[in-house]
């Protein structure tokens, strides 16, 4: 902890975390700049990956819709405890290189290799940089089309912090009455639902300044306000029929950059009744990953927002939330 | 030192020898335009010589706290009264970084239709990191313009042996968007 002197100042440190940053003092360098500390455990995008093959139907949250069932556990993650994510992630730190002369910080860890002197210390996220660099990108400009077999994409902290994101339903008339939605969980701990169908075009509701803002134009689609990137910590935009009839899904989910890069989520998914879980967006270390779900959710939002873990959100009834 | 107009430079390292650490603020009055002032972002870009950003990760902002090495970064909380500040350690910039492009721009989203032009006061000030000590401060941007989104504030550049620094309030009608393309960063 006396190590250098960078971590001190708010500066520097946010960004790299990979960085030789002193030592053991795991605790602070992450949660002093980088926004939330959670979201470094997030980090592994990884994990989000891997839950939708393996898919055992954990919870019973959604009883129709075991799929959907699945991601439960990581997302309960996400919100719930901080402290639980931060334990496990001294772990991983140790191996760096443990100094004699903090026994405190490595009190917890068992194992303390001969390693090198100024091995840098990594967080969990750092702890594996080659996976890091496989994770997908977007380049600019660029278009990456998400498939059952890649689901996800991480945008840059250019992408995810300057000017706004679009999310936009491409779908012809043909296919019905679709309208697009999200449920959101903020930094503060708030969570909610932007639908515009039922009047809730902004979040926070009734926002001057809100951090995701529904409109209708020739598509429905929803903006992310990227000024407030820090302010969300993660996103689950649905499509579903206002009439609540059948649709034969079809068309496009559609991310814009602020520099017209884009990612496209198909919506071909049969014949279904109900909510499906299109696209799921975490703020992990200032980059947003996207995730298609493609999840059919027999029920309504309430049974989406169970599925995903945004627990927080009282509902008078499935498809209305009460914010 | 008189407030430094459009256009003037002054050779930072020469003037005061020794000087390795500077900050730059900017500091801003928007009246009672609380949208306005909410989505002020003030953004560094490391360019080469040819005046581009040298990658996506060359542009420090409040989403991306530091330069890759480190040499430039934001600080979260700014003091000694200016809005925001960013940290540059001179002898640290990589060599082939020749000028650090200070700008401040208007985050499209809910701020729409509102413009630099309603400020009513804008300045960019150069001081000694340790300690804040003011060093240089420009004159009131904010007079000329009107309907502009961001403004390329001022550059902190190499000359031979020196880092001097210059006074720019080049306006842009088209935002980021049109500074990026200017200095080649990718959106």
């Amino acid at each position: 902890m006396s190590e250098p002197s960078p971590p001190a100042r708010s500066s520097a440190a946010g960004l790299d975390l990979s960085e030789p940053s002193s030592g053991l003092d795991l605790s602070t360098p992450a949660p002093a700049r980088r926004a939330p500390a959670p979201s470094l455990d997030l980090s592994s995008p990884l994990d989000l990956s891997g839950p939708p093959a393996a898919a055992p139907p954990a919870a019973a949250a959604t009883p129709a819709a075991p799929p959907a069932a699945a991601r439960r556990p990581s997302s309960s993650l996400d919100l719930g405890d901080p402290l639980d994510l931060s334990g496990p992630a001294a772990a991983p730190a140790p191996v760096a290189g443990p100094r004699a002369s903090d026994p405190l910080d490595l009190g917890p860890t068992p194992v303390s290799p001969p390693a090198a002197a100024p091995a840098p210390v990594r967080t969990p996220a750092a702890a594996a940089p080659p996976a890091r660099r496989a994770v997908p990108r977007l380049a600019p400009g660029g278009r990456v089309i998400l498939t059952r077999r890649d689901p996800t994409v991480t945008l840059s902290r250019v992408q995810s912090g300057i000017g706004t994101l679009t999310v936009e339903a491409i779908v012809s008339a043909a296919v019905g009455d679709v309208r697009v939605g999200a449920l959101y969980a903020l930094a503060d701990g708030t969570s909610g639902v932007v639908q515009l169908a039922t009047g809730l075009g902004t979040a926070p509701p009734h926002s001057r300044r809100p951090v995701v803002t529904g409109a209708r134009g020739a598509h429905e689609k929803l903006t992310v306000d990227l000024r407030q990137t820090r302010v969300l910590r993660r996103l689950l935009v649905y499509v579903f029929s206002e009439s609540g009839r059948e649709l034969d899904w079809g068309g496009t989910l559609r991310v814009t950059t602020f520099g017209g890069a884009r990612v496209e989520v198909p919506l071909d998914l049969g014949r279904h009744a109900g909510p499906v879980a299109a696209l799921s967006l975490y703020a992990i270390d200032g980059e947003f990953v996207l995730r298609a779900e493609g999840e059919l959710v027999t029920g309504a939002v309430r049974e989406v927002a169970a599925a995903y873990g945004y627990d927080r959100i009282t509902w008078a009834d499935g498809a209305t939330p009460v914010l | 030192m008189p407030a430094m107009s459009r256009g003037a430079n002054v050779a930072l390292t020469r003037e005061i020898p020794g000087l390795t650490r500077i900050l730059v603020g900017v500091s801003w009055n928007a009246g009672a335009e609380r949208l306005l002032q909410d989505n002020l972002v003030l953004a560094t870009v490391l360019c080469d010589a040819d005046s581009k950003a040298l990658s996506p990760e060359h542009v420090v902002f409040f989403n991306q706290l530091a330069s890759p090495e480190e040499s430039v970064a934001q600080l979260e909380t700014a003091l000694a009264g200016d809005d925001e500040q960013v940290e540059i350690d001179l002898a640290g910039v990589p060599a082939e970084v020749n000028r650090l492009v200070v700008v401040l721009y208007l985050n499209d989203g809910t701020a729409q239709r509102r413009t630099l032009g309603q400020l009513r006061e804008l300045t960019v000030v150069v001081r000694e990191a340790a300690g804040s000590r003011e060093l240089v401060r420009s004159e009131n941007l904010a007079g000329v313009l009107s309907g502009e989104t961001a403004l390329v504030l001022g550059e902190v550049y190499r000359h031979q042996r020196d880092w001097k620094f210059r006074v720019l309030g080049a306006g842009y009608t088209s935002g980021i968007a049109g500074i990026a393309a200017d200095y080649g960063l990718p959106l």
